[in-house]
C-alpha cells in the first residue's frame, strides 16, 4: 500500500509532548514540526545521528590541497626574487594556505548542513503555516493507511486541533 | 536587572516581520538621501578613475591616506560581527539574541565596502586583476605571494564569504516564517530562499550545531583578517612606527572595539526606528557595555605596548615620529582628540550602570569610539608615511582633498544603506531566537525573590 | 512556582554528576570536614619539603660557583615560570566570575590560592638583585624625558621588585576577600586564631554580601591590571633588554598570555587531583574540565597567534639583529625546546582538543594541560637561558649568537626545588582556605536546579544579574 501521512496540530507544547509520548508507547516512529527550536528529546521524539563533522574536515582538506597547490604553482610560475626571499617562501604561503582550508571548512560545513538537514526540499509536503506563524506544534506520522486511522484517534485524544491527511 | 517580556509567537512574528512587510515613510526618506549620498560617491569614485589619483591630497611620500584609513576602518568595523554572534553563540550568552543577525549583516556590507578601496585606491581598479588573480594573463607575471598586499584578498574574500553564508544559514527558519506569512510573488521569493525549510528536530539540531561550528570556524577567520590588514604596515621596514611585532594583536584588539561600538550604534538606531523596546531593552546596553569596557581596556593595553615600544630602541628617526604624532601640528590635536574619543571619555562613562542603561547615552559615546577609532588609524598610518625619508625636505602634510572626503562619506552612506534594504526584505532581529527566548525562559524561586533563569539541555 | 526538586539520576543514556542540593549538605562536606586529615598528607609534605631544600641547596651551588648574569639563565627561568604560572591562575577566578560562568565555582579557589605562589616569586626574586646588569647602555622601557639612560632611579631592578610585590600583594588580597565567607564558616566551626582574625567578624549580612561582592570585582580587576601590566616590566626586564636590538612590542603580551595558559592548565591539573584523590568527586564534574578545556583551546590558538605575528614581523624584516634573534630563539641553538612548546603548548591541545569527546572528558583535558605545563616551562627556559646568555646586553644590535648554556646540576636543583618549594607552599594554603568556595557552591545550589522540562529534562540556570 502507498505509504501516506498524518499531521496533528497542537496549540500547547504539553498537549504535543503527551501525545508524543502515547506515539512513542504505542510504537509509532512521528517527526515534530516547530516554529522554534525546542531542547532535544522534549517532544519524546528520536532523532536519528548526523555526520555533520565529516564535512568541515574534508573542506579543510581540499581548501588546503588548492591553497598549497595555487601559492607553490604562482611561486614557481615566476620564480622572481622579492624582499630577499626565498621563491618557494613558507610564512606567506602559511597564510594563504590557513586561508583556503578555512575557506574550505566553511564551504564544506554549509554544503554539509543543508545537505543532513535534507535541504533543499522542492515540496513541503504535510505542513501548516500555523506552525510559524502562531506557534502551534505538528506532529507528522507517515506509514501504511491501515496505520493512520489510530494514530489521528491517539493525536485527537491529546488535543490536537486539528489533523491533517495527505 | 532583566526586564523580560512574555511574548507570543503571533507577537513577536508581527513585531519583528513589520519592517519587510511595511513600509514606513522614512524609509523612503532615508533610502533617497542615503542614495544621493552613495551616488555623489560614486560619482567621485568615477572623476578618481578617469582623472588620476592626483585629484586626491596625496604626494610623496604620504601615498597612503583617507581611503586607506578609511579601508581599515571599515575592516575594523566587519569584526562586530564575529565578535559579537560567534563568541557569544559559543558561551551560549542569552543576550546575545536580539543583536546578533544586525551584527552579521554589518559585518558583510562593512567589509564589502572596505573592499571597494583599495579597488578604487589603485586608480584603475580592473588593473587589480592581474596583481591577485592567480593567472599570467599572457604576461608571465603572476601575483606576488610573498606580498601583504596579496594575501588580503584571500583573507577579506574568506572571510566575507564565510560571513555571508552564515548570514544565509541563520535565515533559513525566519525566511520559512516570511514564506509562511507572504503571498504572491514575495511567497514564491521567500519560499525559493527558505529551501523547503519545515522546522524538524533534525533541522533545529543542525541549526544550532551550525551556529556553533561555523562560529568555531569563523573566529580564526576573523582573526586573521585584520591581522593581515594591519601586515599591510607591519611588514614594511621602512617607515617609522609601523614594523612592530603588536601590529597584528593591536588591529585586531582596536577591530573588536570598534565594531562593537558600531554594533551599539545600530542597536540603539533599530530600537529607536522600528520600535523593538520588547526587543532591544536597556539589559542588552548594560551587558554590552560592560563587554566594550573589557574590550576598550585590552585595547589601550596594546595601544600603550605599541607606543611604548616604539621609543624603546630610541631610534632618531622614531622618536622624531612619536614627538610630530604629540606635539605638531595638526597631529597633536588629533591625538589628544584620539584619546579622549576612544577611551577616556567613554569608558570612565561606562564604569556607571545609569549609562550603560541609557540607550541616548550608550548610542553618542559609541559614535564617539567610532570617531576615535577611525582618527586611530589615521595617526597609524599618515604620520608614519610624512616622516617616511630621513630627509627633513621630504617630510610633508598631507591635506585631503574634497574627493577623498565625499567617497569617505559615501562609504558611510554605503553601509547604512545596505543595512536599511537588507531589513527591507529580512528581518533584522532572528525571530526564531526571539521564540527560543521564550522557550528557555524559566525562573527559580529563591525565599521571596523570583530569580530569572534560563533552560539548558542537560 | 515549581518546589526546587531532589537532583535525581539521568537523562538520555549515560548518567550525570549532580552537585549537592542544599546548603546545608554543601557545608556539611566542605567546611565540614575541613580539619580532617588528607590521605598522606604527611608525606606530600615531607616530599616538597625535601624537594625545596634541594632547591636551596642548588641556589648554595649557584652562588657559590659565582659568574656573570650568563650562568643565572635557568634561574630567571625557573622565576619566570612561576610569575605567569602562579601570577596567571588567580585570572581564570577573575575572568570567569566576570562572565558569570556558573560552571567556574569548584575552579574558584583553586585558582585563587595560586596567589600565595606570588610570596615564593617575591623572594626569589631577591638574588637576582645583585646579578642583573644595570640598564645604563642597554635597552630598556624605563625612560623620562629624551633618552637618558639610568633613569628613573633605581631602574630596573627597583621596579621590577615592586612589580612582584604588586602581584603578590594583589593575588593575596584577592585570595583573602573571596575567602572571608570560608574563613567565617571555619571559624564557627571552631577554628580559632589566624582564621578568626581574617574572618573579620563576618556574619553574613545583607549589607556584607553587598560590599563583598563590589570588593570581589575591584579586587579582580585590579589584580588582572596588577598581572598584566606587570609583564611588561617584567618580560621587558628579564627578557628583552638582554639583547641589544630586539625590539619586540608583542613580547609582554604574549609573556602575560603564556602565563595564563599554564595557570588555567595548573587549575585543572589541581582540580583532576582533588576530584580523584581528593573526594571532590562531588563537585568537580566534566563540565568544569569542558568549560577549561574550551578556554585552553582558545588560549593555545592564541599562543600560536602571537609566536606567528612576532615571527613574521622579524622574517619579512630580515633585518641582521632580527636574524641573529630568530637563530637565537628559534633555530639555533635551543631549537629543540622551541619545537618541543610548540608542540606542546600548541599542536597537541588543538588537534586533541578538536575531537569533541576528548574536550567533554575529564583526562582529556588533565593530560592536555600537563602537556602545557610541560611546554610552559621549556618555554621559559628557551627564552630566559636563551636571552641571558648573551654575555654584553649593551648596545643597538645583535650580532653574534653566543653557544647554549647546559643545564647544570646547581640549575636542575633549582628548577626542582622551586617548583617543589611553590607546591608545598600551595598546598598549606589550599588546606588552609579550604579547596573548595563553599560559599559560591551554596549559591550554586539554589540557582541551579534539574527539572523536567516537556519529556525530557533539562537545567534551569539562575541569572540573579
Amino acid at each position: 500500500m502507498a505509504e501516506r501521512g498524518v499531521l496533528g496540530l497542537f496549540t500547547s507544547a504539553e498537549a504535543a509532548a503527551s501525545a508524543g509520548a502515547a506515539l512513542r508507547e504505542a510504537g509509532v516512529e512521528f517527526e515534530v514540526l516547530t516554529g522554534s527550536p525546542y531542547p532535544e528529546g522534549a517532544f519524546g521524539e528520536h532523532t536519528p545521528p548526523h555526520r555533520l563533522y565529516v564535512f568541515p574536515l574534508v573542506g579543510a582538506l581540499c581548501g588546503f590541497s588548492v591553497a598549497i597547490l595555487l601559492t607553490a604553482g604562482t611561486q614557481l610560475a615566476y620564480p622572481l626574487v622579492t624582499g630577499g626571499k626565498p621563491v618557494l617562501s613558507i610564512p606567506p604561503m602559511a597564510i594563504i594556505t590557513y586561508e583556503g582550508t578555512m575557506l574550505g571548512a566553511i564551504l564544506f560545513t554549509v554544503l554539509g548542513v543543508l545537505f543532513e538537514s535534507r535541504l533543499p526540499r522542492p515540496l513541503l509536503g504535510l505542513y501548516d503555516k500555523r506552525i510559524t506563524l502562531e506557534g502551534w506544534i505538528g506532529i507528522l506520522v507517515r506509514g501504511e493507511e491501515g496505520l493512520l486511522g489510530p494514530v489521528e484517534r491517539i493525536l485527537r485524544e491529546h488535543g490536537a486541533v486539528e489533523i491533517k491527511r495527505g | 536587572m532583566q526586564e523580560r517580556r512574555d511574548l507570543s509567537d503571533r507577537q513577536i512574528n508581527r513585531d519583528l516581520l513589520w519592517p519587510v512587510l511595511y513600509t514606513p515613510l522614512w524609509f523612503w526618506v532615508a533610502v533617497l538621501a542615503l542614495g544621493l549620498v552613495v551616488s555623489a560617491g560614486a560619482g567621485a569614485a568615477a572623476w578618481w578613475m578617469n582623472k588620476g589619483p592626483g585629484v586626491a591630497g596625496l604626494n610623496r611620500p604620504i601615498m597612503w591616506g583617507h581611503l586607506i584609513v578609511t579601508f581599515v576602518f571599515w575592516v575594523g568595523i566587519s569584526h562586530a560581527g564575529v565578535m559579537l554572534s560567534a563568541i557569544l553563540r559559543l558561551t551560549q550568552a542569552e543576550w546575545r539574541r536580539p543583536m546578533v543577525r544586525a551584527a552579521e549583516v554589518l559585518t558583510v556590507f562593512s567589509l564589502a565596502t572596505a573592499a571597494l578601496f583599495p579597488l578604487l585606491h589603485s586608480g584603475r581598479p580592473w588593473r587589480t586583476l592581474y596583481w591577485v588573480f592567480p593567472y599570467d594573463f599572457s604576461r608571465g607575471i603572476w601575483p606576488n605571494v610573498r606580498s601583504p598586499l596579496v594575501w588580503d584578498p584571500s583573507a577579506i574574500f574568506t572571510y566575507l564569504t564565510g560571513s555571508a553564508l552564515f548570514v544565509f544559514v541563520t535565515l533559513l527558519p525566519d525566511l520559512a516564517a516570511l514564506r509562511d506569512r507572504t503571498t504572491g510573488i514575495p511567497h514564491r521569493i521567500y519560499s525559493l530562499l527558505a529551501l523547503g525549510w519545515r522546522g524538524t528536530p533534525r533541522q533545529w539540531r543542525l541549526q544550532a550545531l551550525a551556529g556553533i561550528l561555523l562560529s568555531a570556524l569563523i573566529l580564526p577567520v576573523f582573526v586573521s583578517v585584520h591581522s593581515i590588514v594591519s601586515w599591510d604596515f607591519g611588514m614594511a621596514v621602512s617607515v617609522e612606527g609601523w614594523h612592530a611585532t603588536v601590529f597584528a594583536p593591536y588591529f585586531v584588539i582596536g577591530a573588536v572595539h570598534s565594531g562593537v561600538a558600531a554594533v551599539v550604534t545600530l542597536m540603539a538606531l533599530m530600537r529607536w526606528l522600528f520600535r523593538w523596546e520588547d526587543y532591544i531593552r536597556s539589559e542588552h546596553f548594560d551587558a554590552i557595555g560592560r563587554l566594550l569596557i573589557v574590550v576598550a581596556t585590552a585595547w589601550f593595553f596594546f595601544f600603550a605596548l605599541e607606543f611604548l615600544f616604539g621609543l624603546y630602541l630610541r631610534e632618531p628617526q622614531e622618536v622624531a615620529l612619536r614627538q610630530a604624532q604629540v606635539f605638531e601640528w595638526p597631529y597633536n590635536l588629533l591625538m589628544i582628540l584620539f584619546l579622549l574619543t576612544a577611551y577616556f571619555i567613554p569608558v570612565p562613562l561606562w564604569l556607571f550602570r545609569k549609562v550603560r542603561r541609557n540607550v541616548a547615552l550608550m548610542f553618542w559615546t559609541s559614535v564617539l569610539v567610532n570617531v576615535g577609532m577611525w582618527l586611530e588609524r589615521f595617526l597609524i598610518i599618515v604620520p608614519g608615511l610624512a616622516r617616511k625619508q630621513i630627509f627633513t625636505f621630504e617630510w610633508s602634510v598631507y591635506r585631503p582633498s574634497p574627493i577623498e572626503i565625499l567617497m569617505v562619506t559615501a562609504s558611510f552612506a554605503l553601509v547604512a544603506l545596505g543595512i536599511l534594504v537588507f531589513a527591507k526584505v529580512f528581518p533584522l532581529v532572528p525571530v526564531n531566537e526571539a521564540k527560543e527566548g521564550q522557550v528557555l525562559k524559566a525562573e527559580i524561586r529563591v525565599g521571596r525573590r523570583t530569580v530569572p533563569a534560563i533552560v539548558r539541555e542537560q | 512556582m515549581h518546589p526546587l526538586p531532589r537532583s535525581t539520576t539521568t537523562t538520555r543514556d549515560h548518567p550525570v554528576e549532580e552537585y549537592p542540593t542544599s546548603p546545608r549538605e554543601v557545608a556539611e562536606d566542605i567546611v565540614g570536614r575541613a580539619e580532617a586529615p588528607w590521605p598522606r598528607w604527611r608525606w606530600l609534605v615531607l616530599a616538597l619539603g625535601a624537594l625545596f631544600l634541594l632547591g636551596v641547596v642548588g641556589l648554595a651551588l649557584r652562588v657559590g660557583q659565582g659568574g656573570d648574569h650568563t650562568r643565572w639563565g635557568y634561574y630567571a627561568a625557573l622565576l619566570g615560570f612561576l610569575y605567569t604560572v602562579a601570577g596567571g591562575a588567580p585570572i581564570v577566578s577573575v575572568a570567569t566570575r566576570m562572565a558569570k560562568a556558573h560552571w567556574r565555582r569548584p575552579l574558584a579557589r583553586i585558582a585563587e590560592v595560586y596567589a600565595v605562589v606570588g610570596v615564593l616569586t617575591l623572594l626569589l626574586f631577591i638574588p637576582l638583585m645583585g646579578v642583573i646588569p644595570p640598564a645604563e647602555g642597554r635597552n630598556t622601557i624605563w625612560i623620562v624625558g629624551g633618552v637618558r639612560q639610568g633613569w628613573p632611579p633605581g631602574a630596573p631592578v627597583a621596579y621590577d621588585l615592586l612589580t612582584l610585590v604588586m602581584v603578590a600583594l594583589g593575588g593575596l588580597a584577592l585570595l583573602w576577600i573571596a575567602a572571608i565567607p570560608d574563613l567565617a564558616a571555619l571559624r564557627d566551626r571552631g577554628r580559632g586564631g589566624l582564621t578568626a582574625l581574617l574572618s573579620l567578624g563576618w556574619r553574613g549580612t545583607l549589607r556584607q554580601w553587598q560590599v563583598h561582592r563590589a570588593a570581589l570585582g575591584v579586587a579582580g580587576g585590579l589584580y588582572f591590571i596588577a598581572y598584566v601590566g606587570g609583564c611588561i616590566p617584567f618580560a621587558s626586564d628579564l627578557v628583552l633588554s638582554f639583547v641589544p636590538g630586539w625590539k619586540d612590542s608583542i613580547f609582554p603580551a604574549y609573556y602575560a598570555l603564556s602565563g595564563l595558559q599554564a595557570g588555567l592548565a595548573a587549575v585543572v591539573v589541581t582540580a583532576f587531583f582533588l576530584r580523584t584523590v581528593g573526594g571532590y568527586r562531588r563537585y568537580i564534574h566534566v563540565d568544569q574540565f569542558w568549560g577549561a578545556a574550551k578556554l585552553l583551546l582558545a588560549l593555545s590558538l592564541l599562543w600560536a597567534y602571537f609566536h606567528w605575528s612576532a615571527f613574521l614581523t622579524f622574517w619579512y624584516g630580515r633585518t641582521p639583529t632580527g636574524q641573529n634573534l630568530q637563530v637565537l630563539l628559534y633555530f639555533g641553538p635551543y631549537r629543540p625546546l622551541f619545537i618541543a612548546s610548540l608542540f606542546l603548548n600548541w599542536l597537541i591541545p588543538l588537534f586533541a582538543f578538536l575531537i569533541g569527546p576528548v574536550r567533554r572528558s575529564v583526562l582529556g583535558p588533565t593530560l592536555v594541560s600537563f602537556s602545557i605545563l610541560v611546554g610552559a616551562l621549556l618555554d621559559r627556559i628557551r627564552l630566559h637561558v636563551a636571552t641571558w646568555s648573551v654575555p654584553d646586553p649593551r648596545g643597538h644590535t645583535f650580532e653574534a649568537v653566543p653557544p647554549p648554556v647546559p643545564l647544570g646540576v646547581a640549575d636542575g636543583l633549582l628548577l626542582v626545588g622551586g617548583i617543589g618549594g611553590a607546591l608545598l607552599l600551595y598546598v598549606l594554603a589550599l588546606r588552609f582556605f579550604l579547596p573548595m568556595s563553599a560559599w559560591e557552591m551554596k549559591e550554586l545550589t539554589y540557582l541551579r536546579v534539574v527539572r523536567p522540562f516537556l519529556k525530557t529534562r533539562a537545567v534551569v540556570l539562575g541569572k540573579p544579574e
